[in-house]
């Protein structure tokens, strides 16, 4: 078992803190990645976990061994960096090969490495070329199958896929899944960009300015965020967000919102409200709110009025951006042939069970505490 | 046609017309110096007629008469002896300090530079006074190590910074990648940089050997002080004093650029970039 475990990571450059106290548990053959924007300290996470950076304290454990102090060439991990950094003046064959042939592995024994590796990740006839006499695909297959047949315990891949147009990304994608599939090693994935990081891993950390705000199921970052922050990064496009405020009205929790006020979800806790009132973030995501089409809608749904200025068509769907009659901008998706007017008021609703609500002053969910 | 055609001619013509003049001026010295080393003396003294451009009877007798002499042997593998224990020693000085100075920041790093390369501030006649005295006094004048010392303490700056650019070059990422593989430093440096940086090498060593096959004014004070040691730059001058016909002082010009001329032919070839490409992205 090859269970990879950080505790109490802290790292800072100077006196500017970049990871606060950090504390992640990464299981065996789990594909986990760390998401978040330029400058959250991903990178910095994964290359301490690579032996690249020092580690300021804390500690960090790969299958039950300690790694402080244990420098990045006898650690159990292999690692995939953003520029590939391919050896320019190997072929394939020799790039792959380079780190066996460090560890004075038999000749046999690399020549059925390369029997493995070569056709798991589609490289066959390319051994002999160089590195700039392939395609950036290539290029980034290489450099897994450099870093897969030294059989690390753990693979570290630093945004792969941030070189490769759109179309390859696809691909590549797929192409991580099943060779994660087929090799069962546990991968760290670093990225920033959300959808990747909801398609491919089986759990995600997500970070924000070095610290941890969620570390969940893609499934359960985006129906229950545990921070705003999460609420606003996972989703595209992002989550509506209006500063609002908590209440009981005829006994039943509301928020007021600028859109009005909106009803909360049944077995609300009562007790989240505290006294009077209080002040909340409230999130919905564009893919929450809806058309009301004179249908019938349950108890639970809130009805309101908004005037759309401005509809963009991404393709399969149009996102509509409206206003509402305080001002607040609010986005929300329409099927594509339906009939928008720019200007002409339009009934919408949304369910109180998608309606995320945050504390405004430590901007995490109030329902924290209750699920 | 247009005016800006007519613009366009006129300026290729210019053109055309500058080029012309640069190729004339270099190629005409090297021309005159192989027509005179070819030139059979009697074809030289024209009593007052000009000299014709083309050798009337062109013959290597010259050559075949230097290549004979086996003081003319002696000194030409002195000379080589010289360039290669520079070039070996300038390399092994400079690729270390070269990988040092890109990859890692100390204090006073660029005033380190600039007194690295204040050797060469200075022209060669005034800093070789004070160098020659401190071979003297440390009893080294007259012997080879004196001149590959020397050589070296000319050719290092430039290589060192050559070396130093090209280190620049290589992405740090990959020598993170080859600690990750596990390597270690010495496998990382000697078979991941020192091959990446290889042409540059390369072209270091070539210019420190040419630096050193022609170097006159070192060699003069470190070996004409009494030494037997001679160099072919040494020879050349020493054959000027008995003012010998020009045809052999033009043999021995010709033999000592003609290394010159081959070797910085296969520099340009190995200056061109473009050996890191496809490394990363």
């Amino acid at each position: 078992m090859a269970d990879l475990v950080l505790k109490n990571i802290k790292k800072s450059y100077g006196n500017h803190s970049v990871i606060h106290d950090l504390d992640l548990h990464i299981k065996s053959g789990e594909f986990v990645t760390l998401l978040g924007p330029s400058g959250c300290g991903k990178t910095t996470l994964l290359r301490m976990i690579a032996g690249l950076e020092k580690i300021d304290s804390g500690e960090l454990w790969i299958g039950g061994k300690p790694m402080q102090g244990l420098p990045a060439q006898k650690r159990p991990i292999g690692m995939v960096f953003q520029s590939y950094a391919l050896f320019p003046h190997m072929n394939v064959k020799n790039n792959i090969t380079f780190g066996l042939k460090i560890q004075k592995m038999e000749e046999h024994a690399i020549f059925s490495k390369l029997d493995w590796v070569i056709p798991l990740l589609g490289l066959e006839g390319l051994e002999n070329r160089l590195p700039k006499e392939i395609s950036g695909g290539q290029r980034q297959r290489v450099a897994l199958a450099r870093a897969l047949v030294l059989d690390p315990e753990v693979l570290l891949l630093d945004e792969p896929l941030s070189n490769l147009d759109a179309a390859l990304r696809e691909l590549a994608m797929e192409e991580l899944k099943r060779i994660h599939s087929e090799v069962g090693k546990t991968i760290i994935y670093v990225s920033h960009n959300q959808a990747e990081a909801m398609s491919m891993s089986q759990r995600i950390a997500v970070l924000n300015k070095g610290n941890l705000e969620q570390y969940a199921e893609p499934m359960r970052l985006y129906d229950a965020p545990a921070t705003r922050f999460t609420a606003e990064f996972i989703g595209s496009p992002m989550a509506n967000s209006f500063s609002s405020t908590l209440g009981i009205y005829n006994g039943l929790p509301v928020v007021h919102t600028p859109l009005g006020f909106l009803r909360l979800a049944e077995g609300f806790p009562v007790e989240a409200v505290n006294s009077g009132t209080r002040a909340v973030r409230v999130c919905i995501r564009p893919q929450d709110i809806h058309l009301t089409r004179k249908r019938e809608l349950h108890f639970w749904c809130t009805v309101f009025n908004v005037t759309p200025v401005f509809v963009e068509t991404p393709g399969d769907r149009n996102l509509v951006i409206a206003k509402t009659s305080s001002g607040e901008t609010v986005r929300f998706f329409v099927n594509r042939l339906e009939p928008i007017v720019i200007g002409k008021p339009v009934e919408v609703f949304v369910d109180a069970s998608h309606i995320h609500l945050f504390d405004e002053s430590t901007n995490t969910n109030i329902l924290g505490g209750f699920r | 046609m247009s005016y800006i055609d007519r613009d366009e001619i006129g300026k290729r013509i210019v053109w055309a017309i500058c080029v012309i003049v640069m190729i004339i001026g270099i190629i005409a010295p090297i021309y005159l110096l192989i027509k005179y080393s070819i030139s059979d003396p009697s074809t030289m003294n024209t009593g007052g007629r000009p000299i014709p451009l083309w050798p009337n009877r062109p013959t290597f007798d010259i050559f075949l008469y230097l290549f004979r002499d086996r003081e003319f042997w002696g000194v030409v593998s002195n000379s080589a002896i010289i360039a290669t224990l520079t070039v070996l020693l300038t390399s092994l000085l400079s690729i270390p300090a070269g990988y040092v100075l890109a990859r890692y920041n100390f204090p006073l790093k660029r005033f380190f530079l600039i007194l690295l390369i204040s050797v060469r501030l200075f022209p060669d006649i005034s800093s070789v006074i004070p160098i020659a005295t401190f071979f003297v006094r440390a009893n080294l004048h007259s012997s080879f190590i004196s001149v590959v010392l020397a050589h070296t303490l000319l050719s290092l700056p430039y290589v060192i910074f050559m070396a130093t650019t090209a280190f620049e070059f290589v992405p740090k990422d990959i020598e993170e990648q080859a600690r990750v593989i596990g390597a270690n430093r010495v496998t990382i440096f000697t078979r991941i940089l020192v091959p990446m940086v290889f042409p540059s090498l390369i072209a270091g060593a070539i210019y420190t050997f040419l630096l050193s096959w022609d170097e006159f004014i070192f060699a003069h004070f470190l070996l004409d002080t009494g030494g037997q040691i001679q160099t072919l730059t040494l020879y050349l001058n020493k054959n000027l004093s008995f003012s010998p016909p020009q045809n052999v002082l033009a043999a021995i010009s010709v033999c000592l650029s003609v290394p010159v001329m081959v070797f910085t032919f296969v520099v340009q070839r190995y200056m061109v970039s473009g050996v890191v490409s496809g490394a990363v992205k």
